[in-house]
């Protein structure tokens, strides 16, 4: 990829054609998880929080991957990879100096502005930290536009705990409640195990004043919906980020259909009142 | 007073008629429990429950050659144990305080007694408990089912 020579305004133009960057920094958060920071070509990417870019490796495939950077850091472009898959195996095995091609950023983010003035409750598990990192970094540089803030974060074990410097200094801070369960314990873990959304009943948060964003396996959506609505949240307060296979990034494959829309470009973040009659229905 | 103080906001007792809550009060004394200390332990007879005010208990079992296997931390603002109510009345896990813990101690022997007596009582705990029992079997079946796993999805987040 190193010989590409696209570059961000044929993106623009067309968002089929890919820019290439280059890798500048990479760090391992897990066993199987890196963060990956490119470099902006132009020192101008711009993003909401929870979008995400089609990443690039030729002869390989493409893989849509949500931005985990700060969205004021337009100079560079970060990326949060599991390595589940052939392109994403790949991408982590980038190395420093080397690009591979992107496109986007695509879809639509959490509500940043509606959030304001409203408590702000976050449920997220396993890589689902990842697309709600942005989120957090924009709610705690506005922070005085928000009431109370809360994060609740599950993982596999406390070996998987992503951001872990980060979580560290929120869980230090007085302006933002963090809790971190997971769900199977390993030795000297004095956090929580057990289930992220038990803890949805006895955070500090008005019901009928927030706005809760949650990302993560559609399991744990589920249960953490029903918990919100038994607290007497209403759905329209209620905002998930959804999985899919997107590929095409601006609803013209077909690929990430959702009911009658398309969740790279109507999503991935929608209003729970917008799908909550096809949450329900199986394999959609 | 104080006791009221810290378990007033709780869903238990917001749901109770206030003589029942005079009663519970009449049954629970605050306890502190070093960190590393037991609450109870699996096998002794389970005559209390504990509303957690500070800290975290870890619900333990023991398997023989292996450290202890935490499967499960109640956090603050929950109610631990339930096998006061259900015969043999012996703890089925161990509970170990994580941190210190601050707890409402109540007798569950006397509640018990009492739900027997007073089924409109007995009812509206019944009810209760019956409630955290299905989030606990909510919780481990989703713990079950290792959502977190990465061969099970969440590549395209």
């Amino acid at each position: 990829m190193s010989k590409a020579s696209y570059n961000m305004e044929q993106t623009k133009l067309n968002p089929y054609v890919p820019f290439s960057v280059a890798l500048i920094d990479k760090k391992r958060e897990t066993h199987n998880t890196y963060t990956l920071t490119f470099k902006s070509p132009d020192n101008s990417f711009h993003f909401i929080p929870g979008q995400f870019n089609m990443m690039y490796i030729p002869g390989i495939g493409e893989a849509p991957i949500s931005i985990s950077g700060n969205p004021v850091s337009n100079y560079e472009i970060v990326h949060t990879i599991r390595e589940v898959g052939a392109v994403s195996s790949k991408i982590i095995q980038t190395s420093i100096g080397h690009q591979l091609g992107l496109r986007g950023p695509f879809g639509k983010g959490w509500p940043v502005e509606s959030a304001k003035d409203k408590d702000v409750i976050l449920v997220t598990g396993g890589i689902g930290l990842a697309p709600l990192r942005p989120l957090i970094y924009q709610l705690l540089e506005n922070r005085d536009a928000y009431n109370k803030i809360t994060l609740l974060y599950g993982a596999r074990t406390p070996q998987d705990i992503l951001f872990q410097d980060e979580l560290k200094k929120w869980l230090a801070r007085f302006d933002i409640q963090v809790e971190i369960s997971v769900d199977r314990d390993e030795a000297n873990w004095k956090g929580h195990v057990g289930v992220i959304t038990r803890f949805i009943s006895t955070s500090d948060f008005d019901p009928g004043n927030c706005v809760s964003m949650i990302c993560g396996p559609e399991v744990m959506i589920r249960y953490s919906v029903r918990e919100l609505a038994t607290l007497g949240v209403k759905d329209d307060n209620i905002y998930v980020s959804m999985e899919r296979n997107m590929k095409c990034g601006v609803g013209h494959c077909g690929h990430c259909q959702y009911g009658g829309g398309f969740v790279c470009k109507d999503g991935p973040v929608f209003s729970f009142a917008d799908i909550k009659d096809l949450f329900s229905v199986k394999e959609i | 007073m104080v006791l009221r103080n810290l378990f007033s906001k709780h869903p238990l007792f917001q749901s109770l008629p206030k003589e029942y809550n005079l009663f519970l009060e009449k049954c629970a004394h605050t306890s502190h429990y070093p960190a590393d200390g037991y609450l109870f332990h699996e096998g002794a007879e389970a005559n209390r429950f504990f509303f957690i005010v500070q800290g975290k208990v870890a619900l333990e079992i023991h398997v023989p050659g292996h450290p202890m296997v935490s499967f499960e931390t109640i956090p603050r603002g929950h109610v631990v144990g339930w096998s006061w109510s259900q015969p043999p009345h012996s703890w089925v896990f161990d509970g170990r305080a994580v941190r210190e813990v601050e707890a409402v101690v109540f007798d569950g022997a006397r509640v018990r007694e009492k739900m027997e007596q007073d089924h409109e009582f007995g009812f509206l705990m019944f009810r209760y408990f019956a409630g955290i029992m299905n989030k606990r079997i909510v919780s481990s079946r989703m713990q079950l089912m290792d959502i977190y796993d990465a061969k099970k999805g969440n590549e395209y987040l």
